[in-house]
């Protein structure tokens, strides 16, 4: 981390700690869903359509509610970014972070696309969580971007460090 | 000459020398300044949020306790849609779905008990629709027919015919039909059911049955209290005698010819 300039650093530690709370906020968002689902109770939210989204057809996948893969999704976003964010693990950055960005940014899309077109409903929640997952996509790969002849090196040593240790 | 100039040389690349590690010294510390404020600041933001979860969790949980309780009380407004006598002493309120086949049997059980019990009983029938965009549809449709005074009969409607329209795929069509044979103005129809204040209705009926804990369609309250039955001789017998104790109780001693023999 030290060979890292010290301009760079600062910057990518506004990015990480951005990270980390965009994870943070999916991963509440999240979990309010899936309690509410296991619950039983009809999410409701204004002039917004969240009992007619979340009691959709669109709301499981498989017989599976999206609500419990949401919280499934965003707990590992949230314990890869305390990771990378408190740990300095920075090299989880490109793996596994950014498939897991790039998961959430595709399945977002096609929610938003469910509740747009399909059911022409929109639900407050699930927006929220559309939005946080591409910004989350955003984020990492800036980082990715600015990091690249940095971190690269990292993730081939880091591991071995932790296996030593 | 030559040699001063050495002399100074050296001297100068030493100074360069000294000067850089100082520099050096100096980057290291700030670095090492830099990381341990990072370091309160990760950990700080940590525990905040983590307290902030906690507390989250906590009050999601305590929700649960108070719904599961169902302590609130049910009461009707001006904004109910009420059949029977308005004046009645025992009320029973039904939270349901048009789309619910429970809901559609508990319709002709209700029918029944309304015609039979005459003007004892009012009931108050809440859009509870958590079956999807048709089920919502149908709730408002329903709402958008009781701005213009038709709520019981497109309600009569949706029960008598849920397997038509619940499983068809044109069903705003038939929603449309309905509409017209119930005669109502469908320019004012059509804006009443894409209005605010209808969609605003629903989700309001939504939002007071969650806090009630209603978690199922229907669910009946009589006289405030929600009722638990597990068949509909149960559920009549229930509603009888809440129409025999505010009889009693409010001591009209009319002489009751129907229904004690049975």
């Amino acid at each position: 981390m030290n060979s890292l300039p010290l301009s760079e650093r600062k910057s990518s530690f506004v990015l990480i700690t951005l990270l980390f709370l965009l994870a943070f906020v999916g991963f509440v968002d999240a979990l309010y869903l899936s309690v509410a689902h296991y619950q039983g109770i009809v999410v409701t939210c204004g002039s917004g359509g969240c009992a007619e989204v979340t009691t959709s057809q669109y709301s499981q996948i498989f017989g599976v509610p999206v609500a419990y893969l949401g919280l499934a999704h965003y707990s590992l976003m949230l314990a890869l970014a305390f990771f990378v964010f408190a740990l300095k693990k920075r090299s989880l950055i490109l793996f596994p972070i950014l498939p897991l960005a790039i998961i959430g940014v595709v399945a977002s899309s096609w929610f938003v696309f469910a509740q747009l077109v399909l059911l022409k409903a929109v639900c407050y929640f699930c927006m929220v969580s559309a939005v946080s997952s591409l910004l989350l996509f955003t984020v990492v790969s800036v980082l990715i971007w600015r990091n690249k002849a940095h971190v690269k090196p990292q993730a081939i040593s880091e591991p071995e460090e932790d296996e030593e240790e | 000459m030559s040699e001063e100039k050495e002399l100074s040389k050296s001297e100068l690349r030493a100074q360069k020398r000294a000067e850089k590690q100082k520099r050096k010294a100096e980057e290291e510390a700030r670095a090492k300044k830099d990381a341990f404020r990072q370091n309160i600041f990760t950990w700080g933001l940590v525990a905040i949020l983590g307290v902030g979860l906690v507390l989250f969790v906590g009050s999601l949980l305590s929700n649960n306790d108070s719904n599961l309780g169902g302590v609130q009380e049910v009461v009707v407004t001006d904004d109910d849609w009420i059949k029977g006598n308005p004046e009645a002493a025992v009320t029973l309120v039904e939270y349901g779905d048009f789309m619910c086949p429970g809901c559609a049997a508990a319709h002709g059980q209700v029918e029944r008990i309304l015609a039979d019990s005459g003007d004892d009983v009012r009931f108050v029938f809440r859009n509870y629709p958590i079956l999807g965009p048709k089920s919502l549809l149908a709730a408002r449709v329903a709402e958008a027919a009781g701005a213009q005074g038709k709520f019981f009969e497109m309600y009569d409607l949706m029960f008598q015919n849920q397997n038509e329209w619940s499983r068809a795929r044109n069903t705003d069509e038939i929603f449309n039909g309905y509409a017209e044979e119930l005669g109502l103005d469908m320019e004012a129809y059509e804006a009443a059911l894409t209005s605010r204040e209808v969609a605003d209705r629903v989700s309001d009926q939504l939002a007071v049955g969650r806090s009630l804990g209603v978690s199922s369609t229907p669910t009946f309250f009589l006289n405030g209290q929600k009722m638990t039955f597990s068949n509909y001789n149960q559920f009549e017998e229930l509603i009888r005698e809440a129409v025999e104790d505010s009889e009693s109780e409010s001591g009209a001693l009319e002489v009751d010819s129907e229904s004690v023999t049975e």
